[in-house]
């Protein structure tokens, strides 16, 4: 039926918005609490900001290696 | 009131879905609970505001006379509106949820019979570094994986 098509369709994408902003609020809350340490000031400082942006991608780097271990069982 | 509408950050568009801190705002709603939304109900957002004002008798807000009276199976162009908005609101719920317990901990060290300006102002920063934070991390993951 088209309907229940369409609604699979529907379904499947917003699980994966769903699983990507989880994501992104877990990395966030994760790297706030490792590049953030003093109080929040008027702006990031470029140490902050680029200490965010390592932190996120080193984290992806990490999953692919965690995905590669177990695959090769 | 605000036409602002909340929704999860699309990866390849907008990496960060709250851009200031009066959006985040205007999305709290009082009991944090996730509601199962009755089918039928048309942009439960609408000018409002997420969720019920009164914040309670939550079916309330959501009946509508068209479902009642149809009685077939709800359109599904409704449906699938209703399951986004309830995911928006539910994702904001979060999203606010989190900002609290990090900006409690770093303002407020040691409580004291009210909030002084310090610790308000601080809050108030943290606020809008956290959700710069979200945008910067949400880049950084989409950025890299292109």
């Amino acid at each position: 039926m088209e309907n229940s098509a369409e609604m699979q369709r529907f379904i499947e994408q917003e699980q994966q918005k769903a699983m990507m902003s989880e994501m992104i609020g877990k990395l966030t809350s994760v790297c706030w609490d490792k590049c953030i340490t003093g109080t929040p000031g008027n702006k990031f400082s470029s140490g902050e900001t680029t200490c965010l942006t390592n932190c996120a991608q080193r984290f992806l780097d990490m999953s692919m290696i965690i995905a590669k271990r177990f695959e090769m069982q | 009131m605000w036409a602002y509408s909340p929704s999860p950050p699309n990866p390849g568009t907008d990496p960060g879905f709250i851009t200031s801190s009066r959006d985040a705002a205007a999305l709290h709603s009082p009991p944090p609970r996730r509601r199962i939304v009755a089918a039928g109900e048309e942009n439960p957002l609408g000018r409002e505001g997420l969720g019920s004002k009164k914040g309670e008798a939550d079916m309330d807000s959501f009946s509508s006379p068209s479902m009642s009276s149809s009685g077939s199976s709800p359109n599904p162009e409704v449906l699938m509106e209703q399951i986004k908005a309830q995911l928006a609101q539910a994702y904001a719920q979060e999203f606010i949820e989190t900002v609290g317990n990090k900006c409690f901990a770093k303002c407020v060290t040691k409580p004291g019979s009210s909030l002084s300006g310090s610790e308000s102002s601080c809050i108030s920063r943290c606020v809008d570094r956290y959700i710069e934070a979200t945008g910067i991390v949400s880049r950084a993951l989409f950025s890299n994986t292109r």
